[in-house]
């Protein structure tokens, strides 16, 4: 086996060459009219878009900063503007149920010249009402009723007062009732002694016509309710009349205006009917209690007939476009506010208050998901409207039948609109995974790409990009070199040379913080410069934690070689992501071997400081040494392996190769160079696999080694697939240029393990056997003596019991 | 502007919710006008004859349900009925700082308050009593007492409302300036404006004569020429549209002017 080659300078970063940009700044390039990148993305919301059937709302699903909301949010408005602009919507007081107030629907923009119209029809029944009923026709005529009543009255009395007087009898007034008196001449009552003197026959005659009288008074005094009740009648039938012919000019013009829609029309009949009923409104409390109503200037407000215009499109160029930053579910689908009244609460219609849905009712409505989720009932609450087709004004309490208060029930208002939701993939997944209502609401996934390809064009066009966003910002134009290394930087935040990054957040934040080192140098123009004080400033910045784990490996507070060979120890490589920056740095990785039972022991996993991938790592490399070195005999192992000084815990598979290459070394008794680390899964053939964060790990050991001063002889093994992943930073690319430090890429564990040890890792011959010296041969019979001894401790006399216990005895 | 020849309020009190309020407005003027209050309530000696007859019978004014009655029943009655008036006057009176009685008598209702009421007294009266018929105007003791008016007499339904117009016809006699003067004083308790009605075939002297009795009064004054062929009517119409609350006069035809107009005849 030829020696792995350490790979060359241009293999670790793949430039963007400036002059292929063909501009100076940014400024000489046309802004960007399309969307690069999002082929899929955007094919998925035009067809949302397009498709105007149920349930095909649409979920933008893709990482944080790739672009998703102004994407969305651009081709709906796009889409919007030439839609047709949807009604406006009231809701109106219900004059048979009050519970439950009307809905009614206008044509885009007349429903403030409906609410008008109302006012100003309250205004004029508050001016022609009263007038009416001081009009002299109405006092005449009331005048008139009241007199025939008082007519019949004092007829009755006078009637009855004549016909006692003829008889020598007055009517006297009692505290309670009436009573008929014998009176002398000059209408005095009788005395008593007088009475008594009164011959028989005429007292018999008085109590005679006392006793006709005061069955007439009854009779009279059982007419005066009746009386009473007709002249009321009379006058509600003239108060009738009077109003009937008051306010009917009024709402004819009304009701020949909304000619057309028959809900308003009810709607203004209701009105009428119950102005008619209480008239009494629009007069003063102290002019019904004079019977004499006056109009005042400052007339109390009549809540029940006015207009509470809901949602006003009146400004509304073509469909709504919505985005509603706090969808909580009163946001969401509208609520019934209340006011205090006397120590209680309450309400009425003019209370409702609109939702996002019914200002983007007729058009697009766009929601952050995981702001959705979070917000109690929202998610039912939107699911419910979109299921039903109609927005139906609930407290939650109400939806959820849960709870039991005298609230309003508004008539629902017909719904149709189109959803957007924003959210993460995981979310995503979840929701279809767990909500069956889920996948019927939003049938369009329009999935994000977290990057696309680099290819001169595409890098092309991502130039026009950082020039669109540099001139919408209204930042410094970037020279071309500027572009180039954002550019490169793109690909870096990709982890792929031959991709760019669609996380334009964080090129955004690049381009402002190199604007803003532009500026600090009063520079008229962002420069590569910039650009690299903006990066190496980013990182500077949140530095802290890196900066102080590799002080610790230079004070040797942590044991890190990197000279010299060590049997079964070996530089591994980690990476930890602390908020936006992700670095690498060395760890220790030991191995002990002696006879046992198959064991490889993880002590990571044994105290519970590895991750399920690790593990699973752990358990492959296993396999590996008993499917490579003891197909015939029992793998007799028992080994230790250690992450030293590691005390956070580890995860993911990126070390199984260098644990094996621990593990060989150990079983090989051949040392391991310590100027070199290694990062790499394994599968059970041997071959070395990708890893992530392949840069940050290189960087993390070439930091230390750089400290204590490159040799020449130090460098990474890192997976052959790997090496489409380098955009290294050029520090590291210089020092391998000037042959101080060497990127290995490596195949198989064979190609690590010679370069590792110096020793050839020699290949099995036909029957098995590794050549004499061969790394391989050593592991061979070590892992052979092993399995002898085991053999020979467990089985000494009767072969066939270990035959039984599955451990058969060795050729 | 001579002083008001008003030294005591006389207030006849029959228990109705129209004493009630006459009342109120009673207590307000002699406040006003720093005059002493009489409450009185009159037991009407006829009443009592009446019972004590033995064909004496009640007819219910409600139920019309006959009933005996004796002077027991008239007495009892009495006591209950003055007892909740002299209540109610005490509750009423209490709210305004002035020196008040209250008088219960026994005789003939019309020819007690005329013979307590002397030319110094304004005699206060509801213009209805206890309602036989809710509609009836005037009650008979007020009609009585309007034909003798003993003293200036002033004739409520309800209560003077402050702040609105105070009407007053003048036609130039020494009568009806002192009348004027009346008025012009109330008007101004109740910080009202002062309209002066005055008779069409002489309104330009009469004005000129009022406009000099009230040289020096500080509240708006409005003149108006009311028709003499027409006059109750005239007067009413006028009365309605300004939404006046009192109508000074002397004469007993403009009673049934507006049934809610507070009457003062000097």
């Amino acid at each position: 086996m030829s020696p792995v080659q350490p790979l060359p300078p241009e293999l670790l970063y793949t430039r963007t060459d400036p002059s292929l940009l063909r501009f100076k700044t940014s400024t000489d390039l046309p802004p960007l009219q399309e969307i690069i990148g999002q082929d899929r993305a955007v094919g998925a919301v035009k067809f949302g878009i397009g498709i105007r059937r149920p349930g095909y709302n649409i979920f933008a699903l893709g990482t944080t900063g790739t672009g998703r909301h102004e994407l969305v949010e651009d081709f709906l408005r796009q889409h919007a503007a030439d839609e047709p602009t949807p009604s406006d919507w009231c809701y109106v007081y219900n004059f048979t149920d009050s519970y439950y107030p009307v809905a009614l629907e206008f044509p885009a923009g007349s429903g403030v010249a409906f609410c008008r119209a109302m006012e100003e029809l309250v205004e004029e029944l508050y001016a022609v009402i009263p007038a009416a009923f001081a009009s002299d026709e109405y006092r005449i005529r009331r005048q008139t009723i009241e007199n025939t009543l008082r007519e019949r009255q004092e007829a009755a009395y006078r009637a009855l007062q004549t016909e006692a007087n003829q008889h020598g009898l007055d009517l006297l007034r009692t505290p309670s009732g009436l009573v008929f008196a014998p009176v002398t001449e000059t209408q005095e009552v009788i005395d008593p002694e007088a009475f008594q003197k009164l011959s028989e026959e005429e007292k018999e005659r008085i109590r005679g016509h006392i006793e006709e009288l005061q069955g007439k008074l009854q009779a009279v005094l059982q007419q005066a309710p009746d009386w009473e009740s007709e002249t009321r009648r009379d006058l509600r039938a003239l108060d009738a009349e009077t109003i009937r012919f008051t306010v009917t000019p009024l709402f004819t013009r009304l009701l020949t205006t909304y000619a057309d829609q028959p809900a308003v029309q009810k709607y203004l009949a209701a009105v009428q009917e119950d102005v008619q009923h209480h008239f009494d409104l629009f007069l003063t409390a102290e002019s019904k209690e004079d019977g004499e109503p006056s109009h005042t200037e400052s007339h109390p407000p009549i809540t029940r007939y006015k207009v509470n215009l809901l949602v006003d499109c009146s400004n509304t160029q073509g469909a709504p476009v919505v985005y509603e930053d706090n969808p909580a579910y009163g946001n969401l689908v509208g609520r019934v506010e209340y006011t205090t009244r006397m120590g209680g609460m309450d309400t009425d219609f003019t209370l409702i208050r609109p939702g996002a849905l019914h200002r983007a009712n007729g058009g697009y409505l766009m929601i952050d998901a995981r702001r959705l989720l979070l917000e109690p009932y929202a998610w039912e609450g939107l699911k419910r409207a979109l299921r039903a087709g109609q927005i139906r004004i609930e407290t939650p309490g109400q939806m959820m039948s849960q709870v039991n208060v005298i609230t309003l029930e508004p008539d629902p208002i017909p719904l149709d609109i189109k959803v957007a939701l924003v959210g993460d993939r995981s979310l995503y997944y979840l929701l279809s995974q767990n909500d069956p209502d889920f996948d019927e609401l939003f049938k369009v996934a329009a999935d994000f790409e977290d990057v696309m390809h680099r290819t001169p064009d595409s890098q092309a066009r991502y130039a026009q990009l950082i020039a669109s966003l540099a001139a919408e910002r209204d930042l410094r134009p970037l020279e071309s070199e500027a572009v180039a290394r954002i550019l490169e930087e793109s690909a870096r935040m990709a982890d792929d040379a031959h991709k760019l990054s669609m996380a334009v957040g964080a090129i955004i934040d690049l381009m402002q913080e190199a604007d803003y080192w532009a500026g600090e140098e009063g520079a008229q123009t962002v420069r590569l410069s910039h650009v690299e004080m903006a990066l190496q400033e980013q990182y500077h910045r949140s530095a802290r934690i890196p900066e102080r784990s590799r002080e610790m490996i230079l004070q040797d507070t942590v044991h890190i070689q990197t000279e010299g060979a060590v049997v079964g120890q070996i530089n591994g490589l980690s990476v930890m992501q602390l908020g936006k920056i992700r670095f690498g740095q060395p760890t220790r990785i030991t191995a002990r071997v002696r006879m046992g039972r198959g064991e490889v022991v993880d002590i990571e996993r044994e105290v519970a400081l590895s991750g399920r991938l690790h593990s699973k790592g752990v358990l492959i490399l296993s396999s590996y040494l008993s499917n490579r070195y003891a197909t015939e005999y029992p793998l007799s192992l028992h080994a230790n392996l250690v992450f030293e000084q590691s005390y956070g815990g580890v995860d993911g598979d990126s070390a199984s190769s260098t644990e094996l290459y621990a593990l060989l070394s150990a079983l090989a008794e051949l040392p391991i160079r310590q100027a070199l680390a290694v990062t790499g899964s394994v599968d059970q053939f041997g071959n070395v696999q990708a890893i992530g964060g392949v840069n940050e790990k290189i960087e993390g050991f070439f930091a230390v080694c750089q400290e204590r001063g490159l040799t020449g002889e130090q460098g990474v093994l890192i997976p052959r697939t790997n090496v489409r992943n380098l955009m290294l930073r050029s520090e590291v690319v210089q020092a391998v240029e000037n042959g101080q430090f060497a990127i290995y890429p490596i195949s198989t564990i064979d190609e690590g393990i010679e370069l590792l040890t110096g020793t050839p890792a020699g290949v099995a011959d036909d029957n098995g056997i590794f050549p004499e010296g061969s790394v391989n041969r050593r592991v061979q019979e070590r892992l052979l003596a092993f399995a002898r001894r085991w053999l020979a401790l467990h089985y000494p006399a009767q072969p066939g019991e270990a035959e039984r216990n599955g451990d058969g005895p060795m050729a | 502007m001579p002083s008001h020849p008003i030294q005591r309020l006389l207030v006849a009190l029959d228990g109705s919710p129209c004493s009630h309020a006459v009342l109120r407005t009673a207590a307000r003027l002699a406040q006003g006008l720093h005059v002493e209050l009489l409450g009185i309530f009159v037991e009407d000696q006829h009443l009592f004859q009446a019972a004590a007859l033995p064909i004496a019978q009640e007819v219910g004014a409600r139920s019309c349900l006959v009933r005996t009655l004796g002077q027991d029943d008239i007495a009892r009655d009495y006591r209950a009925l003055t007892h909740q008036t002299a209540h109610t006057a005490t509750q009423v009176v209490r709210q305004f700082d002035i020196e008040w009685h209250f008088e219960i008598r026994r005789g003939q209702v019309t020819e007690e308050l005329i013979a307590l009421a002397g030319p110094h007294d304004l005699l206060c009266l509801g213009r209805y009593g206890w309602p036989l018929f809710p509609h009836r105007r005037l009650g008979s003791v007020a009609r009585t007492v309007l034909t003798h008016r003993p003293a200036p007499l002033l004739l409520l339904s309800s209560e003077i409302l402050p702040q609105h117009p105070i009407f007053v016809t003048f036609e130039g006699t020494p009568a009806a300036q002192q009348r004027l003067q009346m008025a012009a004083r109330l008007a101004r308790l109740y910080q009202s404006t002062l309209t002066v009605l005055l008779q069409g075939n002489e309104s330009k002297s009469l004005y000129k004569m009022a406009n000099t009795a009230l040289a020096g009064y500080e509240q708006t004054i409005e003149y108006r020429q009311v028709d003499l062929q027409f006059w109750g009517w005239d007067v009413g119409r006028k009365a309605n549209r300004t939404n006046a609350t009192m109508l000074t006069s002397y004469q007993p035809a403009l009673m049934d002017a507006n049934p809610n107009l507070a009457l003062l005849f000097i």
